[in-house]
């Protein structure tokens, strides 16, 4: 063993640490080294002065210190809750009573609103009906006239949408199916005029045209039509029929059928 | 025996070449939208390209009246002033063509339009017609004369009293009322499968014929009185007014 091994170990040797054997080596060693005597007693010097140093205790005050600081730190980032105090109050009357009254306002307002502009309305689309049948009425004055015959029947046919024309164009539709040039017209006038059997200027008209219309077909639907309001007046003008012999037999029949009919 | 045979074939042809080389009279249809057409005769009616009036192999006086030579045909019609005892007049926009001789002397009258013009027809009291290709208003009036109306679009007004009226629409114009009317003849009408029509049939002691299958609102309950044999229908959806009527006759609705 040599110095440098000593040097290695003196500090295991100091704690008792090393083996017996190994400790004895050490032992001798020392005893007969000088520079290893004075290198362990040097080393035995510094472990005992590092025993010696009492250790350093924080003292009492920076523990609470420290408390009092993380208390405060605790309360500033905690929210703060206050406590109120519960108060037995007396129902709210007066703030009930005006929300309730904000809220019939509120309604009553709607629902005249609403009626008022649905009045409106109402009022708007009758005009505007009205309207339309002025308009249309117009129109079917102004195409009855018209040279084209198809143009002729349109108008005509245009006026079963009426529900009560205007005398004007019944006056029309009676002139259309006694005088028009052609015969489709005055049938078409004839079955315009039938979809108004309370007029008693269609009645009349029908009754003057069974003396002077001498087409079978148009004969029939003024007959027919005269049956079906049971016009007691179109007898006496129908028996006439049966006598002329220029009425064709078909037309006849229907005479006959229609006078047994009438009664 | 092989000679008469080629002589007849010779005349057959050269009757063919006359009867469509003639062309007796054109006038030209300028400012004129609807033309009036009178006469007691057959009438074929054909749509031309030109927007001329044509009298089409009118032929030539068929008693070839030797007495009358020198002599000038007056007519208490009119004037005839085309030489084919026709007179042919314009009022404005109308171009009237009147028809002078006896339907006894006349042997029908071919006449070419235009296919866009109105044509208004009254045949008398023995006319008859036949119009093939227009698609213009066309509107007639027979008495016993039957009414053929082949590849037309209408409007159409057709009345007559004991004739038989046919109809083949190409399509349907949808701008105003078709009114076909018989008295005592039949009415007989096809439309093509897609016409968009509301359809008015009625014949009063006939029958009505259809191929289309037609929902009929029959009224319910009561019962009509002196009942108004009427049938009122909506073809594809419903569109122009197609009023097919006849008395006694009976009416053919036929789908093409």
């Amino acid at each position: 063993m040599n110095c440098k091994d000593i040097e290695q170990h003196i500090v295991d040797f100091i704690d008792g640490q090393l083996a017996t054997d190994e400790g004895e080596q050490i032992q001798k060693h020392i005893e007969t080294c000088g520079n290893c005597k004075a290198f362990y007693d040097e080393t035995v010097v510094l472990f005992r002065a590092f025993n010696d140093i009492e250790e350093e205790v924080p003292s009492e005050s920076l523990r609470e210190g420290f408390y009092k600081l993380l208390e405060e730190e605790k309360q500033l980032s905690n929210p703060k809750i206050v406590q109120l105090n519960k108060q037995e109050k007396e129902f709210p009357w007066k703030r009930a009573f005006q929300v309730a009254a904000s809220i019939v306002f509120l309604f009553s307002g709607y629902f005249l609103g609403s009626h008022k502009t649905k009045q409106d309305a109402n009022q708007e689309i009758v005009a505007l009906q009205i309207e339309t049948n002025e308009l249309k009425e117009s129109v079917v004055l102004a195409m009855i006239e018209n040279q084209s015959v198809s143009k002729r029947i349109q108008a005509v046919n245009y006026t079963e949408g009426f529900e009560q024309p205007d005398v004007k164009i019944l006056e029309a539709l009676i002139e259309r199916m006694q005088y028009d040039g052609n015969i489709n017209v005055r049938l078409a006038a004839a079955e315009a005029l039938s979809e108004f059997p309370e007029s008693s200027i269609v009645k009349d008209a029908f009754i003057e045209a069974l003396t002077t219309q001498k087409n079978p077909s148009l004969q029939i639907a003024i007959i027919q039509f005269l049956v079906k309001i049971q016009e007691k007046r179109a007898i006496a003008p129908m028996k006439q029929l049966l006598e002329h012999s220029d009425t064709p037999d078909f037309v006849k029949e229907q005479v006959n059928d229609g006078i047994l009919q009438i009664i | 025996m092989k000679r008469t045979g080629i002589i007849i074939n010779l005349m057959a042809f050269l009757s063919f070449i006359f009867t469509y080389a003639q062309e007796d009279y054109t006038k030209s249809l300028n400012g004129i939208t609807k033309v009036y057409i009178e006469t007691g005769t057959k009438v074929t009616i054909t749509a031309g390209s030109d927007n001329e009036l044509k009298f089409k192999s009118i032929g030539k006086d068929s008693t070839n009246n030797q007495r009358a030579e020198g002599l000038k045909a007056i007519y208490s019609g009119g004037t005839d002033n085309t030489g084919l005892g026709v007179s042919v007049s314009q009022e404005g926009s109308v171009l009237r063509v009147k028809d002078l001789k006896s339907w006894m002397q006349r042997n029908g009258l071919k006449i070419e339009l235009p296919k866009t013009i109105d044509i208004h027809i009254d045949c008398g009291e023995l006319g008859a017609v036949t119009f093939e290709g227009f698609s213009s208003e066309i509107e007639v009036n027979s008495n016993v004369g039957n009414i053929t109306f082949n590849e037309v679009t209408g409007p159409i007004t057709a009345h007559t009293e004991t004739g038989a009226i046919k109809v083949d629409f190409v399509n349907v114009n949808q701008s105003s009322p078709i009114t076909i009317h018989s008295s005592t003849g039949s009415v007989d009408v096809s439309l093509p499968s897609n016409t968009k029509a509301d359809l008015e049939l009625r014949s009063t002691m006939g029958t009505i014929y259809t191929d289309f299958e037609l929902k009929i609102d029959a009224p319910d309950g009561m019962k009509v009185v002196g009942a108004n044999r009427k049938i009122e229908s909506k073809l594809n959806g419903g569109g122009v007014n197609i009023a097919l009527r006849s008395s006694t006759g009976n009416v053919y609705l036929r789908k093409k």
